[in-house]
């Protein structure tokens, strides 16, 4: 499975790259098509991350689902920065894996 | 592409690229005997001249580099005759020559016989000409023992092609370089850039000559045939093909089919189960994935369970109770597990996997499900 990890990893990473700019962009004004767009981005890298072996992207992914799904429901500002904490976590994690040029709220 | 002789030499279309007097020339085209080889051309080195052959054919015959020097040049002489070079190889290549031709010889052994254990070896032609189709399916009829050892699907032109290219399983694809709408070059191009696809082989066909070899060979084609075709040795190598495509002792190789919205889910799932031999087909929505259903008749279906269209536990369920779906059906999934373990249970499916689980658990699963393919 390692040449698995190899040949797919860079797509992984870059795909979550796009869907963290997204995250990122429904944290600063979120409404609901945007969000549930969203928590299937961060679902998504929770099941290609499982797949790819990669269990605390898995954790922290399901942890912004969470939180995205929060805000979906009730969106306040302490649930928009309690989101935005969720996924600089799952930036910081995606970088330990090799992945670069995260985005963050101010890109 | 190999046909036996009546004397020594051996015929084949093996994809030649020949290095000499500070030019390359890639051609299909050659005969092959220990000490020399004939290949096909219309360009003429200077004799004596020292040359490099690599030769080659995708999936069967891994490259082999000879030494060779130009012994004599053969013009044209009646309709229908090509005309090439001759090449001597040097000492130092005749044991690789040799080795080469046995091998040849031991892949045409039993070549096209019917056996019981007949896979069917899937062809898509990418062809606007209707006649050259229909010489296709004539030619097979008459060529193969077992009809349905090999299978050729029609695409008229590049579109229809890469439609048909996504959703099915091909072990060789034909594309004629001229096409309605776009050109057969950019076609093998895009399939070379395709994760899944990259690996097929591809036998490019035109009138265009040398214009069109080198459009279909630089977009990553392995053979190119001028026309008109020699049809019979492209059937020939259709029987080598896919008589050396069977899985040893298992016959047919079991099938997978995935349905999951997620493109990378479907590329890491086909590419860790295709190498644990099994064929995997994949689908991206419901229309697709019901398309797949009913054409390859899977061994085993694994279902997302979060996507766009519908749950996959729905999907399922569906199978089981209203189509009348038999096969295991196992849920792939990054819910908690006991939500999807329940999902699984009243889906009336063979079980769940956990996507945190990882590939070799997938593997692991379906192998205990229809048994281990390699």
């Amino acid at each position: 499975m390692d040449e698995l990890f190899k040949k797919f990893l860079p797509q992984f990473t870059e795909l979550a790259r796009d869907r963290l700019k997204r995250a990122y962009a429904a944290a600063a004004s979120p409404d609901e098509p945007t969000l549930i767009a969203v928590i299937r981005d961060l679902h998504g890298i929770a099941g290609e991350a499982g797949l790819l072996g990669l269990g605390p992207i898995v954790k922290i992914a399901r942890s912004a689902e969470e939180h995205a799904k929060r805000l979906r429901d009730g969106r306040s500002e302490a649930e928009a920065a309690a989101f935005v904490d969720a996924l600089r976590a799952l930036g910081a994690e995606l970088e330990k894996v090799g992945a670069t040029d995260m985005p963050t709220e101010h890109t | 592409m190999i046909i036996m002789g009546d004397s020594d030499a051996v015929r084949f279309m093996l994809r030649a690229e020949l290095r000499c007097a500070g030019q390359t020339l890639v051609t299909s085209s050659c005969e092959l005997t220990e000490q020399s080889v004939f290949v096909i051309t219309d360009w003429y080195p200077p004799p004596e001249a020292a040359a490099s052959l690599r030769l080659s054919f995708p999936t069967l015959v891994e490259p082999v580099e000879l030494a060779a020097r130009v012994a004599q040049h053969r013009s044209p002489g009646a309709p229908g005759e090509l005309g090439g070079i001759e090449l001597l190889f040097e000492e130092s290549a005749r044991a690789d020559a040799a080795g080469l031709v046995a091998r040849l010889r031991q892949l045409c052994a039993n070549a096209g016989a019917p056996s019981a254990e007949e896979t069917t070896y899937r062809v898509l032609l990418v062809e606007d000409s209707r006649l050259i189709r229909d010489m296709f399916a004539f030619g097979m009829k008459r060529s193969f023992q077992a009809p349905s050892a090999v299978e050729i699907d029609h695409a008229e032109d590049a579109e229809h092609a890469w439609s048909q290219l996504r959703e099915g399983h091909y072990d060789l694809v034909i594309v004629d370089y001229f096409l309605p709408a776009g050109d057969g070059a950019s076609l093998i191009a895009r399939l070379r850039q395709d994760e899944r696809l990259s690996r097929v082989p591809v036998v490019a066909i035109s009138v265009g000559g040398r214009a069109a070899r080198d459009a279909t060979l630089a977009a990553g084609a392995d053979l190119f045939l001028d026309k008109p075709l020699v049809l019979r040795d492209l059937l020939y190598t259709m029987r080598i093909l896919a008589h050396h495509q069977r899985v040893p002792g298992t016959g047919r190789r079991p099938a997978v089919l995935v349905l999951d919205d997620s493109p990378l889910v479907l590329a890491l799932t086909r590419f860790a189960l295709e190498g644990a031999g099994f064929e995997v087909v994949v689908a991206e929505d419901l229309a697709t994935f019901e398309r797949l259903r009913t054409a390859v008749s899977p061994d085993l279906i694994l279902i997302d369970v979060q996507m766009p269209e519908a749950f996959g536990d729905d999907v399922a369920s569906t199978l089981r109770g209203w189509h009348g779906v038999r096969v295991p059906i196992l849920l792939v999934s990054s819910l908690q597990e006991t939500e999807l373990a329940h999902r699984a249970r009243v889906a009336h499916a063979a079980g769940y996997v956990l996507k945190e689980a990882g590939m070799t658990a997938l593997v692991d699963r379906c192998k205990e499900l229809i048994g281990s393919a390699a």
